[in-house]
């Protein structure tokens, strides 16, 4: 049932597939679409490699080595979640753009025809996104090497390994799941991006999507130029299968023991912790500090935020819609996780598949889809003689969350199910046993096992709905305006100077949850 | 000549305000081919030792010797892969993502790894497990596959985290057997950590007890047993009964050979084994309790004086519960005088 | 399941419907706008409830998605009028039939008539002129290029920055192209500059680019350089008005028009007719762009810095609109950025 109301929208739009207009693919073909899928490919392969090593190699060194300010990093390295990529899309240009104040000062000191690197390329791209993205893999790098490669590790270097080969040999094989579930994270936003790309000039297939949907006003056509998007889903996910590999590592390395860190002195420590300090910089505290840079400037001397009063109704706005999503999303998807334990395997199994398609898929098209879905629904209803209001149809919170739910229940999903999976068959079999019905069981048992993984699948629901921009702007109801919605109205127009306020109020907002989760990280055990 | 010298080795945890002393002051030495048991309860630092030892825990103070090596002195640390140590972990961490064969071939640093690892497969009984992987075997098949692992580089020093805590009871002594075996065929000395008195007992030339990371008592199976230094080894190391020396006349024979000055002493006691005691025909001790034990009957007696002393008799002399009967010493026992 | 199951279950659903409920619905006398205009419109709305009475709720979204949902929504729609930035969004929704005639004396004589629709669906309310501008520094303004279509030439090849195929303006450019030259001749000249230009992500960093020296001179809408002059007066970038031998410099509108579906029509006329006449000033505000009604002065930045008495293109919006699907293609195939 859910798996349906997942797949429906999405399978909405997809039904325009099934009647291809050639004329839309050839001329796309003859054109941009080889182009655009060529960008595609170098863009996710970047971002996804250089997240990887980054994410992996940071996760690495606070998890295996002591040096100074090393426990500050563990969580200072998680911030540039609260970034959305957006803000660091213009940030980046603005600063590091060709007009931006490096590449004057590079050219007042070495001549205006002097060589920079060209921002405004793929690479620049790459840059941006793998500094927003990087936490993904870091996290679940930092957890496998936690939960999994302590003892490893050191058997390995017992049996004479010294630490590269122990972990290339050993961490690495065993993390290599974790690393490749983040990596795919990190591809699928990449993918269903299609505003911060073109900051940096980039043509990738969801742009193409959206030029042919907002310039030629031809949504079918634009939903077919789709299907290549989701093309590069199934290839991200297929990769992180194959990287997963016939791993099914129920064991864990040794005693849940964690890595013991050594201690590093000298240049290594100071090399470490430059490295841990120039990615915070880079990646959060520099954008940060533009941004209150610009804030005060439109504050004292420019022109001022519009609706500056109105600040406490966007908020209030952005954390209910945040709290209705995290709750609903979260209790999905334990109902479905369940489902999976109690019900029929084969069934189930394919229904929790289908309902992470919603992550593939770019929002505004889970907001088109979503749209269709709910006006159709209405119409059928008509024809029982339900007449619902129309302001129930669309533009509604419950639709607005319902979009939500589908685009976000994945990674959701994902984190319940972990949880879950720490939860035996046997303790689940002595519950019921016990005389506790299924429902029992999951509230008494399952629930306070797991808890943990909830609370970091409620996180990350929550960072992303919070910073969710598309859907919101399709579909939310009349005087309903968020964070990111008054980002986009004057980012839209340019005027990025006046939106440094309100997105810095974002980045304010999504930095408790993720605090949250720092804290949850540093925790043992 | 020595296999491993501890001196005098301190190892803290935790930061300046919260520290926990896991090793104080410890000093043992190791002899070639010896195995060394080594208990105490959970949390005594024993687990800290074995890795102190294999490089996975640097210490604070003192030094530790492998052979002539000084590999640990506080200061400098020899790391792990070049102490030619072979480590088996309570858990075994065998690594899952390689076969058992790759496993054991692991640490089999030149050409002749993998006849290395099939000869070594072959000793523990697995020669047809090489292909599997490691989720696929039983507790006890990983246990033999980590043990081969640990002996395939031919290791120096053997350190054993609670082998066998993670096997059954029937299990548990047969690769206990099985192991002690190997190992004395391939004359590796060994330092084995247990909180389990048989396991200890069984395997150890000799047996160190630690508690709270200070080594109480350091001594052959049968020293520790029969002469603990104080009442934690004794009990630890096996079921005992005490009897104040004041006492001591409650059981036939029991004062005999004790000092005169200690029969007046208030905070002395005599540590009783349960087959130190007979029971016979008689009165001056009731019959509170009996349990059965297969081979034998264990009876639980009430003294004179109130003091309860455990006592093994065989199954096919049984004594009624609430029978009034005699306790005696066994004839050539000589139990030890603790304090109170 | 038990029932203590059930209700903490049941809870955060029932929160999320109620709280659903609550935000939906609300008063039917309001006047309910959606715009994809997001900028100044705030003010604008307060003032036409001050002077008329009529509430004014408005919802700000992106163009293209803001014309599906109104279809989507058909008969059911809240929205009472749609505003939006381009003319080929506007020509979208009237060929969807989002927008109803409308018949107004004071809408009709206020709007000239090459900036609204010629069946009365919509009318243009802002007029927006995509023009070139330059950096006095680098070039001599007898070198200036002086239209479009020299800027396709190969003398200009890496002197020139130029917004990408993804945006409205340069895409309405371009159907304005196609209608005065033709598809062949539109593609040449847009491969032209193809060749030519670097291509940026918005009209912001052209003219930084153009300040900094980068490009000699750039295609732009004329109120991001007027914003610029505000924020800085030494800003050195100046703007001349293409193509004032020929036809004239190329203008798009935001404008609007009545839904189909309105539930409020004639509130929706009086509102935008206010908008085309007294409410002019303030839906410019301080975004600098011109009166379409040709009887309200434009602001004194524009007349000062740039002059007003400039030849526009008399092409009708609605033709250029409707060529906005073609001129996306256009830039397809071209390898226009």
């Amino acid at each position: 049932m859910i798996a349906a109301l997942v797949v429906i929208p999405v399978g909405m739009l997809a039904t325009s597939i099934l009647t291809p207009r050639t004329d839309v693919w050839s001329q796309q073909w003859a054109t941009r679409l080889p182009g655009e899928i060529v960008d595609t490919a170098l863009l996710l392969a970047g971002v996804g490699v250089c997240s990887t090593v980054l994410g992996t190699g940071l996760a690495w060194l606070v998890s295996a080595y002591r040096f100074p300010g090393v426990r500050v990093f563990g969580w200072m390295l998680i911030l540039p979640l609260a970034m959305p990529s957006y803000i660091l899309g213009f940030l980046t240009l603005a600063t590091l753009g060709p007009t931006g104040p490096v590449q004057d000062q590079w050219r007042s000191w070495f001549g205006a025809d002097a060589w920079f690197p060209d921002i405004e390329s793929i690479w620049g791209a790459t840059i941006a996104f793998t500094l927003v993205l990087y936490p993904y893999t870091y996290l679940l790098a930092r957890a496998a090497l936690r939960d999994q490669a302590g003892g490893a590790y050191f058997a390995a270097r017992i049996l004479g390994a010294g630490p590269t080969e122990a972990a290339r040999r050993v961490v690495l094989p065993l993390v290599r799941p974790a690393i490749a579930a983040g990596a795919a994270v990190v591809m699928m936003e990449t993918l269903t991006d299609f505003a911060t790309v073109q900051y940096f000039g980039v043509d990738t297939v969801s742009v193409g999507v959206f030029r042919i949907w907002r310039g030629t006003y031809d949504r079918d056509a634009a939903a077919e130029i789709a299907t290549v998007v989701l093309a590069f889903a199934l290839v991200a996910i297929a990769i992180e299968r194959i990287a997963r590999g016939r791993a099914r590592y129920g064991q864990s390395g040794g005693a849940g023991a964690g890595l013991e860190r050594r201690v590093l002195s000298g240049w290594r420590a100071a090399a470490a912790t430059a490295v841990c300090g120039g990615v915070v910089l880079v990646a959060f505290a520099g954008p940060v500090l533009q941004l209150v840079v610009w804030a005060v400037r439109e504050q004292t001397g420019g022109q001022g935020t519009p609706l500056l009063d109105a600040f406490p109704e966007y908020l209030a706005n952005s954390l209910q819609l945040m709290a209705i999503t995290v709750a609903v999303c979260l209790l999905v998807a334990v109902v479905v996780a369940n489902a999976q334990r109690f019900g029929s395997r084969r069934m189930t199994g394919v229904a929790a598949r289908a309902v992470a398609i919603g992550y593939a898929v770019p929002g505004p098209v889970v907001g088109m889809g979503v749209l269709l879905a709910v006006v159709g629904a209405d119409e059928v209803l008509e024809s029982f003689g339900l007449d619902l209001p129309g302001a129930v149809a669309t533009g509604s919170l419950l639709v607005l969350v319902y979009a939500y739910v589908i685009r976000f229940l994945a990674p959701g999903l994902g984190a319940v199910e972990s949880g879950l999976g720490q939860v035996s068959e046997e303790m689940t079999a002595s519950a019921r046993s016990l005389g506790a019905t299924p429902m029992a069981t999951v509230r008494r048992v399952h629930l306070p096992l797991s808890k943990a993984s909830l609370l970091s699948a409620a996180i990350l629901v929550g960072v992303d709905a919070l910073k969710e921009l598309p859907i919101v702007l399709l579909l939310r109801p009349f005087g309903f305006e968020t964070l990111p919605v008054w980002v986009y109205n004057l980012a839209s127009e340019s005027r990025y100077e006046q939106a440094a306020l309100p997105a810095l109020s974002i980045i304010v907002v999504a930095l408790v949850p993720v605090a949250l989760l720092s804290r949850r990280l540093e925790r043992p055990g | 000549m020595t296999a491993l010298q501890f001196d005098h080795v301190t190892k803290r945890f935790g930061r300046l305000h919260r520290q926990v002393v896991a090793l104080d002051d410890v000093t043992i030495d190791l002899a070639d081919h010896e195995v060394l048991a080594l208990v105490g309860p959970s949390g005594c630092g024993k687990s800290t030792l074995l890795r102190a030892i294999a490089g996975i825990h640097p210490i604070d103070a003192g030094t530790i010797r492998l052979g002539d090596r000084v590999v640990d002195d506080g200061r400098v640390q020899l790391p792990p892969e070049r102490r030619r140590v072979g480590l088996v972990f309570q858990e075994h961490a065998l690594f899952p993502h390689l076969s058992v064969a790759d496993n054991v071939a692991f640490g089999v640093r030149d050409e002749t790894s993998s006849t290395r690892a099939a000869e070594m497969l072959e000793l523990v009984g697995m020669t047809e497990y090489a292909e599997r992987f490691p989720h696929e075997l039983s507790g006890g098949e990983r246990q033999r596959v980590a043990l081969a692992r640990a002996l395939a580089p031919k290791p120096d020093l053997m350190l054993l985290d609670e082998p066998f805590a993670s096997l059954d009871t029937n299990l548990r002594a047969r690769v206990r057997d099985d192991v002690v075996a190997i190992l004395r065929s391939t004359r590796t000395p060994a330092v084995f950590v247990t909180h389990d008195q048989h396991d200890a007992l069984a395997v150890g030339d000799r047996i160190a007890v630690l508690r709270a990371g200070r080594i109480v008592q350091v001594g052959t199976p049968v020293e520790v047993f029969h002469r603990p230094v104080d009442r934690f080894v004794a009990s630890f190391m096996g079921e005992a009964s005490y009897v104040p020396t004041a006492e001591a006349g409650d059981v036939t024979g029991l004062a005999a050979d004790l000092d005169p000055s200690l029969v007046a002493a208030a905070d002395r006691s005599l540590m009783l084994r349960p087959d130190d005691i007979v029971l016979q025909p008689g009165d001056g001790a009731v019959v509170e309790h009996a349990e059965f034990r297969g081979t034998v009957w264990c009876y639980t007696v009430r003294l004179a004086h109130g003091a309860r002393v455990k006592s093994l008799r065989n199954h096919l002399e049984p004594v009624e519960v609430g029978a009034a009967v005699r306790a005696s010493l066994r004839p050539g026992h000589h139990p030890v005088v603790l304090d109170a | 399941m038990t029932p203590r199951t059930t209700r903490r279950l049941a809870l955060p659903l029932l929160a999320a419907v109620g709280v659903a409920a609550a935000g939906c619905g609300g008063d039917d006398d309001v006047l309910r706008v959606y715009s994809g205009r997001h900028y100044g419109i705030e003010a604008a709305f307060e003032q036409f409830t001050e002077e008329t009475g009529i509430e004014v709720d408005f919802l700000t979204g992106n163009d293209a998605e803001l014309r599906e949902r109104i279809a989507a929504e058909g008969d059911e729609t809240d929205a009472d009028a749609y505003i939006t930035v381009d003319a080929g969004n506007l020509a979208a929704a009237a060929a969807d039939g989002l927008f109803q005639p409308i018949d107004s004396d004071v809408l009709a004589s206020a709007i000239p008539a090459e900036l609204s629709d010629p069946d009365g669906l919509w009318y243009g309310l802002t007029v927006r002129a995509r023009t070139i501008v330059y950096n006095p520094d680098e070039i001599a303004v007898d070198d200036l290029p002086t239209t479009y279509e020299e800027l396709a030439e190969p003398e200009w090849a890496d002197r020139v920055c130029m917004r990408n195929a993804s945006n409205v303006y340069q895409q309405s450019l371009v159907a304005s192209l196609i209608e005065h030259h033709g598809y062949d001749g539109a593609l040449e000249i847009v491969e032209g500059w193809a060749a030519n230009a670097d291509i940026m992500g918005n009209d912001v960093l052209i003219l930084e680019a153009v300040n900094d020296g980068l490009c000699e001179v750039g295609v732009t809408n004329h109120y991001y350089l007027a914003r610029e002059y505000d924020e800085n007066p030494d800003f050195n970038v100046e703007l001349i008005w293409a193509n004032q031998d020929d036809r004239g410099t190329h203008v798009n509108v935001s404008g609007g028009g009545v839904t189909t579906h309105s539930s409020h029509p004639e509130d929706a006329v009086a509102f935008l007719e206010w908008l085309a006449t007294d409410g002019q000033q303030v839906l410019i505000g301080g975004n600098h762009e011109f009166p379409a009604n040709p009887d309200v002065p434009p602001d004194e930045v524009l007349v000062e810095r740039f002059g007003v008495d400039f030849v526009r293109d008399p092409l009708q919006a609605s033709v250029f609109g409707a060529l906005n699907p073609d001129a996306v293609r256009l830039m397809d195939e071209a390898g226009y950025g």
